[in-house]
């Protein structure tokens, strides 16, 4: 396909699902810089999928598999080296355009669900949020429709008992 | 309030977590740069993460290819005659202004350097190394005490045109990517421009040399830009997300040139990594090597 054709495609995706992988990315670290940094990324490998000519037959899954191994490429480093005292030190923001307020909001709401595990967060994120159903979530982590809905029962208790307090 | 409002009124407020506006001009602008630079395979593109040898353009002739591609026919007709000329441009590379061999060395010399720079980043390499040649002509000038008017004022032009074409190479290299040419090539002429600033400084001490004085006020005031844009290039390199430009080309060439005919050379010609370019050039008349590491320098032999 053509570059103009295919940098329209990528960019319409960008539009449609920013803030969804952004989302994903915030749940996944707690941290607007480096969500919307992951998010960046999610895209720029987008980018050489779309470009290496595969067929896209499912945009959307296809950016959270992104997502989700971008993610566990996060973790390992993350245990490597004692980056969660960096993290609760607080990520430098980058520039002015960081607003404090915002940040501040969001980490707040992702905090709540903080504790929990991250398979639990994200189903929530995945069923309640963003509308997808546990197969299209089962897709994403390579798991049934069925292992999915007992996470998500489970996880909606435990967000119930959290939010209850 | 019962759970299921709580959790309802929760996901509600999750969705409507949104990237911030000026993230999301400021990604997307990035992210189509992205794509741009890695676009679509249509033939040679220099940034081509997965470039292989067969997306470079097959060139037979790479004295034909350099007349196509770099070179004016002005410049093609000086590369000759740089070759069959003789010991002139090889005596020049020594000349300082003032000298009757500098223009050769300034207008024919340097611009067979420059025909040889094929990438933005090799040109600002190139210009870089300039510039700090026309502050070495300054320093030998003004060691001899010959540092005057007419002098300062050729070197300061032309220090100028070099500075501002390492910029210019080094901003266009950005845009294509690579933003850590940019860095290192402000880096270097920062501290080029202020260690000569105090060369010359210390030279005209007692002296009433206003035309140094200029040329000094020169200096400090390009490294003062090159300050900054070492900051600016800083940020650049934070914020690309699309990696390095893979500058590395190597040309290796045997070619022979055939005296009646410039223009039929027989060359293999391979491309791998590693801003290299090799070329052997064998003539009848004289042997020319151009060797260079990530600037270029021509040296001449004469075999008589």
């Amino acid at each position: 396909m053509k570059q103009e054709a295919l940098e329209k495609i990528f960019i319409e995706s960008f539009t449609e699902y920013g803030d969804a992988i952004f989302r994903f990315c915030m749940v996944k670290v707690s941290n607007v810089e480096l969500a919307e940094d992951m998010t960046q990324e999610v895209f720029t490998r987008y980018w050489q999928s779309l470009r290496s000519g595969k067929e896209m037959t499912n945009t959307r899954s296809l950016l959270y598999t992104i997502a989700n191994n971008m993610a566990k490429d996060w973790y390992k480093r993350k245990k490597a080296t004692s980056l969660e005292s960096h993290m609760e030190l607080g990520y430098e923001p980058r520039d002015q355009e960081s607003s404090p307020e915002i940040n501040a909001a969001y980490t707040e709401l992702i905090r709540t669900i903080d504790d929990m595990e991250e398979n639990d967060k994200e189903v929530l994120l995945l069923k309640h949020v963003e509308g997808l159903d546990p197969k299209d979530i089962g897709e994403i982590h390579n798991e049934s429709a069925n292992v999915i809905s007992v996470r998500l029962n489970r996880a909606t208790k435990r967000l119930q008992e959290k939010l209850h307090i | 309030m019962n759970p299921e409002k709580n959790t309802q009124t929760y996901f509600e407020k999750l969705k409507r977590m949104k990237l911030r506006d000026s993230s999301r001009a400021r990604m997307e602008s990035s992210l189509l740069e992205y794509a741009r630079f890695h676009a679509v395979n249509e033939g040679v593109r220099v940034g081509d993460e997965n470039r292989s040898s067969k997306q470079v353009p097959q060139r037979t002739s790479f004295i034909a290819s350099l007349f196509n591609v770099r070179l004016s026919s002005m410049t093609a007709a000086l590369l000759i005659a740089l070759m069959i000329g003789g010991g002139t441009s090889y005596a020049a590379e020594s000349s300082l202004p003032g000298d009757l061999l500098y223009g050769v060395k300034t207008e024919i010399n340097e611009n067979v350097q420059s025909a040889f720079a094929f990438s933005a980043k090799a040109e600002a390499e190139l210009q870089a190394r300039l510039a700090e040649e026309r502050l070495r002509e300054a320093e030998e000038l003004a060691a001899r005490g010959e540092l005057d008017a007419e002098a300062s004022a050729e070197i300061g032009t032309r220090l100028r045109a070099h500075y501002e074409s390492a910029t210019e190479n080094s901003t266009e290299a950005t845009a294509d990517g690579d933003a850590e040419t940019a860095f290192k090539v402000q880096a270097s002429l920062e501290s080029t421009f202020r260690a000569y600033a105090g060369i010359l400084g210390t030279l005209s001490v007692g002296k009433e040399e206003t035309a140094t004085s200029a040329l000094i006020l020169d200096m400090n005031t390009y490294a003062n830009d090159a300050k900054e844009a070492q900051t600016t290039a800083t940020l650049n390199i934070k914020t690309n997300t699309s990696g390095i430009l893979n500058t590395d080309i190597t040309i290796g060439t045997d070619g022979k040139v055939d005296e009646t005919n410039k223009e039929e050379l027989d060359s293999d010609t391979t491309i791998d990594a590693n801003t290299n370019l090799d070329t052997d050039i064998n003539t009848d008349v004289l042997d020319t090597s151009i060797k260079t590491d990530t600037s270029l320098e021509a040296k001449t032999k004469i075999g008589l």
